[in-house]
């Protein structure tokens, strides 16, 4: 996947209502010739945006690209029926030379596809894997052992009644990789992971976002082995104590009744959520069978925060840095931090550049002050969560947070 | 307009989570669907509002009233504006105006009750908060008023009546936990406070004043704490009854065991700097250490 692809992946996994970059995410994958990817996606804004000719046109373009005439047919006759459809050239040519409309013969034998399911996609952004993550080697190894291994060995942990699948809760500051180790998780444990965001399943009509809930664990039990993933959980099982409306209420009671296996067996489902506010979340989220594994995502150490800055620097014109330095002056910076600080120094030197008229590369010294103008976006996180594990009482469900924070100074 | 309506409860669910920045970030979808309307001053309004950003919520507010200047919903929303921005007159004006036009809504009369609880009318607060409950017993913000109230009066009997009948409505609300610990400091039970102020921390950890109101109750509930008791419990009533018994006690002494005297004037003097100087050194240490 080229970085364009992915950026507009990631995009789209933030928000997955915004059409216009769904749209020109489909573009984008129909100019990379991965049709199948690029339909599925023009089918996705159809729904979306079903007065616009954009989608089923789009469709068109790519059943013509895989010799489906019949389908880009009936497709680009859907684009006609809207309001801003303009004839495609390219389109018109291929159905003169094609073969007429046939009769379909309708498949009895396959199952009934979920609509509703459709509406989130699954992920083509799949290529993450440990490897490319920088740091938190203790993590990976834990994940490994206690995530993606039961799931790509499920023989060998059977044999001591261990099941794969079931829920696990990242937590942690902002900025810290939640949702790339997810997707990391996914990849290593070769199963269809599919996203999952606060706009896919509220709905204001009542039920709905309930049955946009169900008819996700249906689509994840359908692709099994699958991942399915809910970032910030907070916001989609916001705790009931604090929730003020009824609806809240009752789609995390939907919630804990999928995870619950309500809705059907959730066997090689791996079930994955990240959160920043990990208290906002319902303790019944946290309980066995559901959420009950947790993982903290600390900010990254000082190994990782310097091949941060050596890999974020890899393009650009640099002086000799010392990265050991960049990493003990930026302690407790986030990933995203670290491009801050970036951004911050690049600005410095074309500000320099322009005022002086002198060429110059990037040094040491601009990254020093960035990283003293930046003010660490985990640090609020962390204070936070000090005063639940000095204050909280017995209460063990932040002792990775505990152990941590005694390893540094606030 | 259905897509506006999808717009607008997809930031009220935000504003329902907290996440006032994300809210606001939805804003301008909202407006460019309908520049002037009243349901998107609103919202703008109430995030503005959670943001303490209370000159651009009265600015969001005003226009929504002069969309529907009956609005209750806009109306308390302003009332509410006023309050945090501790304009208390103005605030009393505006409510009372809203109690003119609508007055039979005990949600009004709950939010008076709270107002002059604030501004220590104890009494007015009381009255108001009563009227509130028969119009509607379930009146959840007069209910707390009342509980209030009768703590600070010292009438324990109606405190944890009032407790009684919040905890039988809601028994997850916070506003119950906050009831919960007013009675139970009343009662000079800070341990059992403590406890019930855990779970407000659990579920609301970045508020600093918890955690401060936290380290006061550790404090206070600390044994090293236990000579104080008198003083705490008692305060300038206990504080003057122990210098006129340690007076007493030197002139006794001095009249029939003379030799006593040093010693206990020793064992005053220690027991005033210790009261002085012992409760910030603790504070400061449990605060440092956690408990």
């Amino acid at each position: 996947m080229t970085d364009d692809l992915k950026d507009l992946a990631d995009k789209l996994l933030r928000d997955p209502f915004d059409s216009q970059m769904r749209g020109r995410y489909a573009e984008a994958l129909f100019e990379a010739e991965d049709w199948q990817a690029s339909l599925e996606q023009f089918r996705l804004l159809a729904r979306q945006e079903p007065s616009s000719a954009a989608g089923p046109r789009g469709a068109a373009r790519c059943h013509v690209r895989i010799d489906d005439l019949v389908e880009a047919r009936t497709e680009y006759e859907k684009a006609k029926q809207c309001a801003d459809f303009e004839s495609d050239g390219e389109l018109e040519e291929a159905f003169a030379d094609g073969p007429k409309p046939a009769l379909r013969v309708v498949d009895g034998g396959s199952e009934p596809r979920d609509e509703e399911a459709d509406i989130v996609p699954i992920s083509t952004a799949r290529d993450t894997r440990f490897v490319d993550i920088v740091g938190m080697e203790e993590l990976k190894k834990t994940v490994r052992l206690r995530i993606v291994d039961p799931f790509l060995k499920p023989g060998l942990f059977a044999k001591f009644k261990k099941k794969a699948g079931g829920g696990l809760l990242l937590y942690g500051p902002p900025g810290c990789g939640k949702t790339l180790m997810a997707r990391a998780i996914a990849t290593e444990c070769d199963a269809t992971f599919i996203p999952v965001g606060i706009s896919d399943i509220l709905s204001m009509w009542i039920g709905q976002s309930e049955g946009n809930l169900a008819a996700l664990f249906e689509k994840a039990r359908s692709y099994r082995p699958s991942v399915l993933f809910f970032d910030e959980l907070d916001a989609l099982a916001y705790s009931r104590s604090k929730a003020q409306s009824d609806h809240t209420r009752s789609t995390v009671n939907e919630f804990l009744n999928q995870l619950d296996g309500m809705g059907g067996d959730n066997e090689h489902v791996l079930i994955l959520a990240a959160t920043n506010m990990p208290w906002d979340v319902d303790p019944a989220m946290k309980r066995p069978g559901r959420f009950d594994r947790s993982i903290f995502v600390p900010p990254p150490d000082a190994p990782a925060r310097a091949e941060m800055f050596r890999t974020k620097l890899v393009d650009v014109p640099v002086g000799e840095l010392d990265y050991q330095a960049l990493a003990s002056g930026s302690e407790f910076a986030s990933g995203a931090d670290i491009d801050g600080i970036i951004d911050e120094a690049k600005d410095r030197v074309l500000a320099d550049i322009m005022d002086s008229g002198d060429d110059r590369v990037l040094t040491q010294d601009d990254l020093l002050a960035a990283i003293h103008d930046v003010e660490p976006s985990t640090l609020d996180w962390l204070r936070t969560a000090r005063n639940l594990v000095k204050y909280g009482g017995s209460d063990r469900s932040y002792k990775d947070v505990d152990a941590y924070l005694k390893t540094v100074r606030l | 307009m259905a897509e506006l309506s999808e717009i607008q409860f997809r930031i009220q669910a935000l504003i329902e989570r907290g996440r006032y920045d994300q809210a606001r970030g939805m804003l301008p979808e909202a407006y460019t669907l309908a520049p002037d309307d009243f349901a998107n001053h609103l919202l703008a309004g109430r995030i503005a509002l959670e943001l303490d950003d209370y000159d651009a919520a009265r600015s969001s507010v005003s226009r929504a009233l002069e969309i529907a200047p009956s609005s209750i919903h806009a109306g308390l929303l302003m009332f509410s504006i006023q309050r945090h921005s501790e304009q208390f007159g103005d605030a009393e004006q505006l409510i009372l105006e809203l109690l003119r036009d609508n007055p039979d809504d005990s949600r009004l009369f709950g939010c008076y009750a709270e107002l002059m609880l604030r501004t220590l009318h104890l009494e007015k607060a009381g009255a108001l908060a009563a009227e509130a409950l028969r119009l509607d017993p379930g009146e959840n913000l007069a209910r707390s008023v009342s509980l209030l109230v009768n703590v600070i009066k010292g009438d324990k009997a109606g405190a944890a009546a009032e407790l009684e009948e919040l905890v039988r409505e809601d028994p997850n609300a916070q506003q119950v936990a906050w009831g919960i610990i007013a009675v139970l400091q009343s009662e000079h039970r800070d341990g059992e406070a403590l406890e019930v102020m855990r779970g407000i921390l659990h579920a609301a950890p970045d508020d600093e004043s918890v955690v401060e109101a936290m380290v006061e109750l550790r404090v206070a509930s600390h044994w090293t704490h236990i000579p104080l008791w008198p003083l705490n419990r008692y305060g300038w009533v206990g504080s003057g009854a122990l210098w006129a018994i340690a007076v007493g006690s030197f002139l006794l002494s001095r009249l029939f065991a003379p030799e006593l005297t040093g010693p206990l004037v020793t064992v005053y003097l220690v027991y005033v700097v210790y009261s002085w100087v012992w409760p910030p050194l603790l504070k400061r240490w449990l605060k440092a250490r956690g408990f």
